[in-house]
């Protein structure tokens, strides 16, 4: 679209009509300050396209001038497409719309009918997005512009990316993805009007499979009841025409069969009566046949017994007599024991008196030498109690006689020293003692105590020790002093003598310990007292000894030795065991002969009972036998017995006979059949009474279920299927077409949007670096809008741009789709716009607007030399046209 | 004597393409069917009417059906003798025993459920061969008429199954054997043999005397005569054939169009010939199209028969793709004036379209929605 002219007549400010012309191709520089209705001019184009003369929309209100009650009036010429035309709009006052075609073909409309002229061409040619994009107004939001919706800058990049031009696609595509989205979600799940048709199949597939089953059923029972109805009769004539007329019949021969039974049973129940009596004759014959034969059975054996008994008594004599003799030879081995003891016991006593003797000679000899050892040690434990020195003692006396020579030492070596060489002898006395001293000879006299050196000629020299010489004096006379009473308490003379004292003090006590040895050893851990009385205690039992040998071996004399003596006891013990051994054999023997007596004994006994019993069974028998052939002799048995015989075979005879009849009547034949018959006629009454149950239960689900018209249910059934399945195949195909034709539409438009967005950026590219004057990158997102800039190698996304560089952006990427949009574009109107932009850069800017060729550029200023970079812009001051309007004579508010 | 036979009311019948308030129609036309035979059977001072086989429908028609057609019977003036047939067999699941049917039965209906002789009036005898089961192993009909006596009375045989003359089927279950049927025939043993079965009147034989009545009201394509009745005339004289008349009582029709579309002109004659049917409201249309359409026309196909179907009982389409083949034209799709992406998306359509399979049905069906949305968009 373009714009040619604008007339405004008391619209807002603008009073009598003001006329803008616009270069629809290149730039257009209106210039007016501020608040004197630049933006007006577009403000009322805007209107006048859209709203009709009639409206009181607020935009429309927002154009009627405040200070006057005049028609507001605009006229806009403008092309689009191949259509020319001059729109004149009157608002408020005598509305009135005029629409003048001047081309393809001139024409003119009026009122509504216009309006609608008007929108059918605007819709049809102007790009609205690409419109309202391309309106840079001051305060504009500065957010990139995204051009992707203009179906006009679509179509150039359609052109420009090597496409087609042509019309509006968006609304097609959008009709397209709303189809598309009536059948499926986003995500690309089935929606109601697809997969209500798919479920409404599966129910009803659901419910005719459901009456299928319910059908099939009923049928099954239709069949089954026509089965069972068919059988009945036929069970009923094989009961009635056959199973029982053959019974009847074969029971009637059964009655027959137990007649003659009746009869074979008590033919055979006489047999058996007779039979019965004939055996217990023959029992009674038997009977006493038995106890004739148990009689002379019985009589023959007592006789054999009491042969055979004799020897037996006979037996028991002889071993009666053997053991008479046996008790004599017991009592002499007896006698023969009893002697060779005594004589064991004598010997034995010899040898121990013997022995008693040794022992009492050895006792006595001990006691002696106890004796004597006593009496010899007693003395010496006498002295050695005298002597008390020991080696301690010693010690001690050894230590104060040290001491002595200790003080001494000290004395000597402490004490000053005199030494004298008188040249002659002389004697001085020392310590009070005179000590005489030779002539040339030295002497040296300690000075312990004071001497004094007398001499007539020379006069009395006395030395007096000091008190250290008293101290050592003192020392030497204190040792001496313990010296001495140690001395007198050991009661010695000195250490030699003491030294003597303890010597014969061990002596003493070596002879006393070995006496005491010797002691111990003789009394063997007794004492001597003790060793006395053993002594005594041996002496007596010697003498008892030798006394009881006197009382027992008068006569006869002792053994003369030990060896002697042993030999004696020895032999006599072994004829005491021999004989012993004798008497135990005799016993033995005694022993043995009394139990074979005893045993004889008793079998005599038990022979004689038996034989005893037998006798009395015997005569027992004889009684029995006597009474029974009183009551009945052998000869009237015999004959009962054949009476019984001839009675038995006779009815045998008539028994056979009956048997005879009923095996004629084959009575197990005759059973079977009633059996099977029975059993039969059981069968079919019990399949029958079954029939009928089941068809009693049949008829009554056939009545219950065949109310329901299930037939009727299941054809409507089926034709619901049918219209079901049809409705999904529809909704299937449709739905799959939907899908089809959206898939294919968006992805070539991707791929469209993939194209036509280097064309967009390389424009928008060329014009940034002109604006720029050094190598930058635009990108562009989907929506065609630019994402970000990268100037010299830096990347900022576009919203973190600064306001200056974001307005330029904007601007040139609206002025590269004003310019390739072409012929389809719109007017691209700057109202008072690049406020953020400096000086430098609206220079370079307004170059570039100057350099517009295909687009028609409107810049609204209030300040024409910001502009005036711009080459070949119609300058338009709105200014001087307002006043040259208002110059002109009024021609009256009427139309 | 003169009675009239009837057979397949098929009461309870559904048709999955009719819509429930045709459907309501259709029931209704076959219950009126009833009350025109007995006015009939009345003008025509028929005897009693004969139905045979297939009254119903299903063997298990719902109470509502069993009432109203027990309802309208009663009002028949005559005698009625209803045989059991293929859809109904008298087996233990029969409608005729069912205690809706029992009990509502007027006194002058008889079911002929076994093969006694009846006699609705005096001097003719009516034997049934009725159907008992859904597959019987013999030909009901002749077995039946061979059990009559060969004395020559005037006696009717009521029967149901195909002729084989008709079917060319010997075998199949209830098939009725016309020659040998005939030799009974001339034997004595029947005069007349009213059949039923086959859903358009027919004499089928030499002797006149076997007839189909036919359904009298038509339920499918397939019927060329239906919706009659017959009014049978049974001279007191045997050896005369008898005179029987069809009566038209029919009022629903079925129509199968079938044509071939190759154009604009065959589409216009199809829609042409739709219009000129008369009495539409009970007419059952199935349009049988074959050749090639452009999108243009099978979308115009779909609109104009989308447009008179609420005019007919039922309306039947064809089916797209089975039927008739969609082929996009040029003519289809330059109208559309498409650019840029939609243009591109469009032809890559056209070039699945000519493909084969389920791709190229997606696509032509794709292509023909593209035609419809643009020109709603246009619009």
């Amino acid at each position: 679209m373009r714009i040619h002219r604008i007339a405004l007549t008391d619209v807002r400010g603008f009073g009598p009509r003001v006329e803008v012309e616009l270069d629809p191709a290149g730039v257009t520089v209106i210039e007016a300050p501020n608040e004197t209705g630049k933006s007006t001019l577009f403000d009322a184009v805007d209107v006048a396209l859209r709203y009709k003369d009639s409206s009181k929309h607020r935009d429309v209100k927002s154009l009627w001038p405040v200070d006057r009650d005049a028609p507001c009036t605009i006229e806009v010429e403008l092309s689009c497409g191949g259509t020319h035309l001059v729109l004149t709009r009157t608002y408020r006052r005598s509305p009135a719309t005029v629409l003048r075609l001047l081309a393809p073909t001139p024409a003119t409309h009026s009122g509504d009918e216009a309006h609608d002229r008007l929108r059918e061409v605007l819709d049809a040619e102007v790009d609205q997005t690409l419109y309202e994009a391309l309106r840079f107004t001051q305060g504009r939001d500065l957010d990139a512009v995204a051009l992707g919706a203009s179906g006009s800058l679509t179509a150039a990049l359609d052109r420009a990316a090597g496409g087609e031009a042509g019309q509006e696609d968006g609304a097609l595509f959008d009709r397209v993805e709303r189809t598309y989205l009536h059948w499926f979600t986003s995500s690309g799940r089935a929606r109601d009007p697809l997969s209500g048709p798919a479920q409404r199949l599966a129910q009803a597939t659901e419910q005719l499979e459901e009456l299928r089953a319910r059908a099939a059923a009923l049928s099954a029972d239709a069949e089954a009841l026509a089965e069972v109805e068919q059988e009945l009769p036929t069970l009923d004539r094989q009961r009635d025409e056959q199973l029982r007329p053959q019974l009847e019949q074969v029971r009637e021969r059964r009655r027959e069969v137990d007649a003659a039974k009746a009869s074979t049973d008590a033919a055979s129940a006489r047999v058996a009566t007779a039979a019965a009596e004939l055996e217990r004759a023959r029992e009674r014959r038997e009977r006493r046949e038995q106890l004739r034969r148990q009689r002379d059975e019985l009589a023959e054996q007592v006789a054999a017994d009491e042969a055979a008994s004799a020897p037996a008594r006979e037996r028991l004599q002889q071993l009666q007599a053997a053991l008479e003799r046996g008790e004599a030879q017991l009592s002499d081995a007896q006698g023969e024991r009893d002697t060779a003891e005594r004589a064991r016991e004598r010997a034995q006593l010899a040898l121990d008196l013997h022995d008693a003797d040794r022992r009492l000679e050895v006792l006595a000899d001990r006691v002696a030498r106890v004796e004597e050892l006593r009496a010899a040690v007693g003395p010496k434990e006498d002295e050695l109690a005298a002597i008390a020195i020991d080696d301690a003692a010693i010690a001690q006396l050894a230590d104060a006689q040290r001491e002595v020579h200790v003080a001494e030492a000290q004395q000597r070596v402490g004490a000053p020293t005199v030494r004298l060489a008188p040249t002659r002898d002389l004697e001085v006395d020392l310590d009070g003692e005179p000590t005489p001293l030779a002539a040339g000879a030295a002497h040296t006299v300690t000075v312990a105590s004071s001497f004094v050196l007398e001499d007539p000629a020379v006069g009395r020299l006395e030395v007096v020790p000091g008190d250290r010489a008293d101290a050592l004096r003192e020392a030497v006379v204190d040792a001496k002093d313990r010296l001495a009473r140690a001395c007198r308490a050991l009661g010695v003379d000195g250490l030699a003598d003491a030294e003597r004292r303890r010597d014969r003090h061990r002596e003493l006590l070596g002879a006393v310990t070995q006496d005491r040895r010797d002691l111990e050893r003789l009394l063997e851990g007794s004492d001597a007292d003790a060793l006395a009385g053993e002594l005594r205690r041996a002496r007596g039992r010697r003498d008892g000894l030798a006394e009881r040998l006197e009382d027992d071996a008068r006569g006869t004399s002792p053994a003369p030795d030990h060896e002697a003596l042993l030999r004696a006891r020895d032999e006599a013990g072994a004829a005491a065991r021999d004989a012993a051994t004798a008497l135990d054999a005799a016993r033995t023997q005694r022993a043995q002969l009394a139990g074979a007596v005893q045993e004889q004994h008793t079998a005599v006994q038990v022979a004689r009972s038996t034989l005893a019993g037998m006798q009395e069974r015997l005569a027992d028998l004889e009684t029995q036998l006597a009474e029974e052939r009183a009551a009945l002799d052998d000869a009237a048995l015999d004959a009962a017995v054949d009476t019984a015989e001839q009675a038995h075979r006779a009815l045998q005879a008539t028994a056979a006979s009956a048997r005879a009849a009923l095996e004629e009547l084959d009575p197990d034949l005759v059973a079977f059949e009633v059996d099977r018959l029975s059993t039969a006629l059981e069968a079919v009454e019990e399949r029958r009474a079954a029939l009928g149950e089941r068809a009693a239960q049949l008829r009554g689900s056939l009545a219950v279920r065949g109310q329901e018209g299930i037939g009727e249910l299941l054809q409507a059934a089926e034709d619901e299927y049918d219209r079901a399945r049809a409705a999904d195949e529809r909704a299937q195909a449709r739905a799959a077409a939907a899908r089809c034709l959206y898939e294919a539409m968006a992805a070539a438009r991707e791929e469209a949007y993939q194209a036509y967005r280097a064309p967009l950026r390389d424009a928008v590219g060329a014009l940034a670096r002109k604006l720029y004057g050094r190598e930058v990158e635009l990108d562009l997102d989907d929506e065609l809008a630019i994402s970000q800039r990268t100037l010299d190698g830096v990347t900022l996304p576009f919203e973190q741009l600064s306001a200056g560089a974001r307005e330029q952006l904007a601007i040139l990427a609206a002025l590269a789709a004003a310019e390739l949009a072409g012929e389809d574009g719109v007017p691209f109107v700057l109202d008072d716009a690049l406020g953020y932009t400096d000086l430098r850069r609206l220079e370079r800017l307004g170059a570039l607007l100057g350099q517009v060729e295909d687009a028609q550029v409107v810049v609204l200023t209030c300040l024409a030399e910001r502009f005036r970079h711009v080459g070949n812009a119609r300058i338009v001051a709105l200014q001087d046209l307002r006043r040259a309007a208002a110059d002109q004579p009024t021609l009256g508010a009427v139309d | 004597m003169r009675f009239l036979h009837t057979a397949d009311w098929q009461l309870g019948m559904t048709r999955h393409f009719l819509s429930d308030e045709d459907q309501a129609l259709f029931d209704e036309a076959r219950l009126e069917a009833i009350t025109r035979i007995g006015q009939l059977a009345d003008e025509r001072s028929c005897a009693f009417v004969v139905v045979a086989g297939d009254v119903f429908e299903t063997n298990q028609p719902t109470p509502r059906t069993i009432g109203r057609a027990l309802e309208r019977l009663r009002d028949v003036p005559v005698p009625v003798l209803l045989l059991p047939g293929n859809h109904e067999p008298y087996n233990p699941g029969s409608v005729y025993r069912s205690r809706a049917f029992l009990d509502g039965c007027p006194d002058h209906v008889e079911v002929l459920h076994d093969r006694t002789p009846r006699h609705p009036a005096a001097d003719v005898e009516v034997i049934g061969a009725p159907w008992t089961s859904k597959q019987p192993l013999t030909d009901l009909v002749t077995e039946t008429c061979a059990g009559a006596p060969a004395d020559g009375a005037r006696r009717v045989i009521v029967g149901h199954g195909n002729a084989d003359v008709l079917s060319g089927d010997h075998g199949a279950a209830g098939t009725v054997h016309v020659a040998a049927l005939e030799e009974h025939l001339a034997a004595g043993r029947a005069r007349y043999v009213a059949l039923g079965d086959r859903h358009s009147t027919a004499s089928v034989g030499s002797t006149g005397r076997i007839w189909f009545s036919g359904a009298p009201e038509p339920t499918s394509y397939r019927e060329d005569d239906a919706g009659n009745v017959l009014v049978v005339e049974l001279p007191d004289d045997g050896d005369h054939r008898p005179d029987v008349e069809a009566v038209r009582i029919g009022t629903w029709r079925f129509v199968e169009l079938v044509r071939e579309l190759d154009g604009d002109a065959d589409l216009e004659a199809l829609l042409a010939d739709l219009d000129a049917l008369e009495d539409r409201a009970r007419t059952i249309v199935k349009v049988k199209v074959q050749g090639t359409l452009s999108l243009t026309q099978a979308a115009r196909l779909d609109t104009e028969l989308e447009r008179r179907a609420d005019l007919f009982g039922a309306l039947e389409h064809p089916e797209r793709h089975t039927d008739i083949v969609v082929r996009p034209t040029d003519g289809d799709l330059d109208g559309l004036e498409l650019t840029g992406y939609a243009a591109t998306a469009m032809a890559r359509l056209r070039e699945d379209s000519r493909a084969d399979g389920d791709l190229a049905r997606a696509a032509t069906d794709a292509l023909a929605l593209l035609v419809r949305l643009d020109a709603e968009v246009r619009a």
